[in-house]
């Protein structure tokens, strides 16, 4: 736990890069990272949401946002973490950045892409003129 | 689970204020006071919700389409004529079903997921006979 606070320090309010010379756990701490700003990223929409009246990641806010809070904070978390296993990422801000607030956008798009064929099924009432 | 429902496109529905209020634009419309008006409503997807609406007079059946400028009424009814009919239901797909209210209004989608146990008929029965006591 002090090696993953630590590690978020470095990250988040020293703006250096975590590897192995300076954490035990690299990993977790880029992954969580992840989460975290992915919250953030929800956290925002829901304020823009209601600031605005639109949500740029075009979600209907409600209840429904904690389980946007709680599901985009996993996936980035995963994603976070498939990055890492893959090596395809520093463990930096810059990246947490990239990944809690591009998987919520990949989710949104997903969503949108199912949504839209759920639609195109959607059988639909006939608007006759009134009898 | 329905993906779309996701979506702030479902806030773009009328309230049901506002659907009481559409009965008042049918041609078949008497005047009844629309502010103690029932709602069933039956039918509900990304971009449709299908309501009945009952005055003390009549049943109007109306179709609020977020695409359209205003809910439609499509067709209206003595609710003595809707009073004890059997509803005929038939499936369409996983998650709408038909039902014909009566011989003149046949073929309306209703959604199978607001109804779980199938009760279609007896919560419409329920509907119009406790609008009747109003």
């Amino acid at each position: 736990m002090e090696n993953l606070l630590a590690g978020l320090e470095v990250m988040f309010f020293n703006l250096e890069i975590v590897n192995n010379t300076n954490n035990e756990n690299p990993v977790l701490v880029f992954s969580v990272a992840c989460a975290i700003i992915g919250a953030f990223a929800v956290v925002l929409d829901f304020i823009v949401y209601h600031a605005r009246g639109a949500s740029l990641l075009k979600l209907r806010h409600g209840w429904m946002t904690l389980f946007f809070l709680f599901g985009w904070s996993f996936g980035a978390l995963v994603v976070g973490w498939i990055g890492q296993v893959v090596d395809m990422f520093l463990v930096s801000i810059s990246a947490a950045i990239l990944v809690g607030f591009s998987w919520p956008i990949l989710l949104t798009k997903w969503l949108e892409e199912r949504a839209e064929k759920e639609q195109q099924e959607e059988p639909e009432q006939e608007l006759v003129e009134e009898v | 689970m329905q993906f779309s429902k996701f979506f702030d496109d479902y806030d773009k529905f009328r309230s049901e204020a506002d659907i009481r209020s559409a009965i008042a634009t049918s041609k078949n419309y008497g005047g009844e006071d629309v502010s103690k008006a029932r709602l069933f409503k039956f039918f509900d997807t990304s971009k449709q919700r299908s309501y009945l609406i009952a005055t003390v007079q009549k049943v109007y059946c109306l179709v609020d389409d977020i695409r359209e400028n205003e809910p439609r009424v499509i067709w209206s009814e003595d609710i003595a004529k809707l009073t004890g009919i059997a509803l005929e239901i038939y499936d369409k797909t996983d998650r709408t079903g038909l039902v014909d209210f009566g011989s003149k209004h046949k073929n309306w989608l209703f959604t199978k997921a607001m109804f779980p146990n199938n009760d279609i008929a007896s919560r419409f029965n329920d509907f119009v006979s406790s609008s009747t006591e109003n």
